[in-house]
């Protein structure tokens, strides 16, 4: 029985009907799933037909939040999209931070299901138990931050507590990696979420309520509040400075940076120089961004005061400039500020658009297109004007951008031979991370339930490099190595907090209990790592039954190549060496060789009924 | 005498009023004492808030009794994310 931390029902809206309920979530799925993600993963195993298409009405997408979310400790910002994704075409986990799932549970909620279709462009707006629906064509064609406006201009009642979720034109046009952008400044970046939304007409969302998270214990989350805002004054205050930006040095020194299209994996420091943080804190920061109740403000908020991209506003963060950056040949932080800026007003995932903009960079450097295929637009490596409009492409679905919107898998459906220009797994491109020169990344980009990302993935970089037992270039203990990460990271992403706080709370692989105890009463630490585990493990009966199998457990071809210079020059990861991780990963996991979950694995995590 | 290039980076840099330093180490120096001495200069390594890397390896990969050079390359910067021991 939990005392607090759960509100312990479900908003179901279903767009076709405009009809509403809600209804209890048993206890028992928190006892088991925790939240957030690991609810996501539960309700689409249930309500998610492994037929059914990213973009038919019959999709449906889940907004989780966890017991954490909306809490008045630190940094309780954290809710999760779970739907199927048009980039992977399979399933799709992605949390957002921003100010909606904290409103959520103030209207009464864990959890927000939309389903079906509206018949017109909408935004739905809940405000505690009631929902209704704004229709207006005029939604069409608005950038994220202009649908919010607009929407929050409409919206009578205390206009400045609203928090929403908004679109953008990619997505309108369906763009396979379109983003739903939450509030002023967050977004569910990766799998292109936003064009499900789209499918479904819903330009916006915002919610609104009057209600408190219920706490076990107020006074002694109270104290724990304060000892954590303690606690990352002085260890989080690097990262207050200069944010995840900060990485663009150490890992170009690594020689990991994605460079021209991991052509290569570093670049001189001079070079680099221009898009490292420093640059971006010196040149261009006007101030720093805080999600809900967070008293790190990582987000560094960048101005572009002259020149070419002047009046560029935008909050890069590492993988943002990394895949913007350097994998576009573009070492000039006004043109990544300014390439930022135009994505979120698209409405795009910089992450795979940088990616897919730079395998068009290679196509052109190799000559195997030209201007005459992209309407005399040619695009290349170290030309941010030529990106832009490549983006702009995109979103239109012109010249090259017809086929680019689709996402590395619509790309390879039309031009397979192209397979060694995209680095993705699963059709979800690489994070800016080099895994020939940090070969746990080339597993945890390969085993990820959402395909190649750092976060759901695992990532092993700090590890590769403290960890005694590890060798960054060694293929032994990759295995374990990451499915520990894995698991640790599906708890974290199930308790609506934000994972650069998490010491503060010690939610490590051996959990401390008073966090959790404080706010429902339970003490769920003994169970956490296992709580992980059963997500990660019911994410791949999901997979499985969509037709997942080991052979799309893959890394592109490129990761083959040898790195041609710089701190890795000669290192790569080859079919061998890869299985070897892979073999480790399904034995550490208790799957077979298929990488389907053994019936043992399975009875001793409780997803013996699972198996369709 | 070995001479030891140490370079900070990232916020590293402003934490220690530096860009980079020059150790030197008596001829015989190990990897011990190289961390004895970057602990001297008030870098937390112990708790890893910060990953110091010696030739592209981290530091406490290396065998503590492994013998100093002077070609050998230091960069240490802030653990900014992820990893089983400081999550």
């Amino acid at each position: 029985m939990f005392s607090g931390g759960y509100m312990g029902q479900l908003l179901r809206i279903n767009l076709t009907t405009r009809r509403c309920s809600i209804k209890p979530i048993a206890e028992q799925k928190f006892h088991m799933f925790l939240g957030a993600r690991g609810l996501g993963a539960e309700w689409y195993w249930r309500e998610v037909s492994p037929k059914v298409m990213p973009f038919d009405p019959e999709n449906k997408m889940a907004f989780f939040t966890g017991p954490m979310t909306g809490t008045p400790l630190v940094s309780t910002t954290k809710f999760e999209l779970t739907t199927k994704g048009p980039e992977t075409g399979h399933y799709l986990c992605s949390n957002s931070s921003g100010n909606f799932g904290p409103r959520l549970r103030e209207a009464g909620f864990d959890g927000l299901i939309l389903e079906g279709a509206s018949e017109h462009w909408t935004a739905v707006v809940i405000e505690n138990e009631n929902v209704r629906f704004l229709d207006d064509e005029g939604w069409v064609g608005l950038t994220p931050m202009e649908a919010r406006a607009h929407l929050i201009d409409q919206l009578s009642v205390h206009p400045t507590k609203w928090a929403t979720m908004s679109i953008g034109p990619a997505a309108e046009n369906r763009v396979a990696f379109s983003a739903i952008f939450v509030d002023d400044g967050r977004a569910f970046g990766r799998g292109g979420g936003g064009a499900v939304l789209a499918s479904k007409k819903v330009k916006a969302v915002a919610v609104w309520g009057d209600k408190t998270v219920p706490l076990a214990d107020p006074a002694k989350c109270k104290e724990i509040a304060q000892n954590a805002r303690t606690d990352l004054k002085t260890s989080r205050a690097k990262h207050r400075l200069l944010g995840t930006s900060q990485l663009v040095e150490p890992i170009n020194e690594l020689g990991c940076m994605p460079t021209r299209n991991f052509q290569t994996s570093w670049e001189k420091p001079e070079v680099v120089q221009g898009v490292y943080a420093q640059t971006l804190h010196d040149q261009y920061h006007v101030r720093n961004y805080a999600c809900y109740r967070c008293s790190v403000a990582c987000g560094q908020v960048g101005e572009v005061k002259e020149g070419p991209f002047a009046g560029a506003k935008a909050r890069p963060e590492y993988e943002s400039i990394g895949l913007l950056g350097p994998s576009c040949g573009i070492y000039d932080m006004a043109a990544v500020i300014a390439t930022n800026e135009l994505c979120d007003q698209l409405g795009m995932d910089t992450m795979t658009a940088g990616n897919l903009v730079a395998m068009v960079m290679e196509l052109f450097q190799r000559g195997l297109v030209s201007g005459k295929d992209n309407e005399g637009l040619e695009v290349h490596f170290g030309d941010a004007s030529a990106m832009h409009e490549m983006l702009r492409f995109i979103t239109q679905r012109r010249g090259l951008g017809a086929i680019i919107a689709d996402g590395a898998l619509g790309i390879l459906k039309v031009h397979p031979e192209w397979s060694k220009f995209i680095l993705q797994s699963k059709g979800m491109t690489f994070a800016a991370y080099d895994p020939r020169g940090f070969h746990g990344m080339g597993l945890a980009y390969a085993t990820s339930p959402r395909g190649a990302c750092h976060n759901v993935g695992g990532y092993t970089v700090s590890e590769e490099l403290m960890g005694k037992k590890y060798d960054r270039y060694a293929v032994e203990g990759k295995g374990q190595l990451v499915k520990t990460l894995q698991d640790n990271r599906a708890y974290i992403d199930s308790l609506g907090l934000c994972t650069v706080v998490r010491g503060a709370y010690k939610f490590s692989t051996a959990p401390a209990p008073e966090t959790l105890l404080a706010i429902t009463g339970y003490d769920f630490a003994p169970e956490l790592m296992a709580i992980g585990e059963r997500i990660s493990n019911l994410e791949r009966l999901i997979l499985v039954r969509e037709g997942i199998k080991r052979v799309d457990d893959a890394l592109p071809p490129r990761m083959q190549e040898t790195v041609p210079d710089g701190p890795v020059a000669g290192h790569f990861i080859s079919d061998q060496m890869f299985d070897v991780m892979l073999d480790e990963y399904y034995a550490m996991r208790g799957w077979d060789h298929q990488g389907m979950p053994r019936p043992e694995t399975l009875q001793k995590l409780g997803l013996e009924e699972m198996p369709a | 005498m070995i001479e030891i290039i140490v370079k900070f980076l990232g916020g590293l840099r402003q934490e220690v009023g530096m860009e980079r330093t020059t150790l030197w180490l008596p001829d015989g120096a190990t990897i011990t004492d190289l961390e004895n001495r970057l602990s001297a200069l008030g870098l937390d390594l112990d708790s890893n808030k910060n990953i110091a890397v010696l030739n592209q390896r981290g530091l406490s990969q290396w065998p503590p009794d492994r013998l100093l050079d002077s070609d050998d390359e230091v960069i240490v910067f802030p653990n900014i994310s992820g990893g089983i021991s400081n999550p």
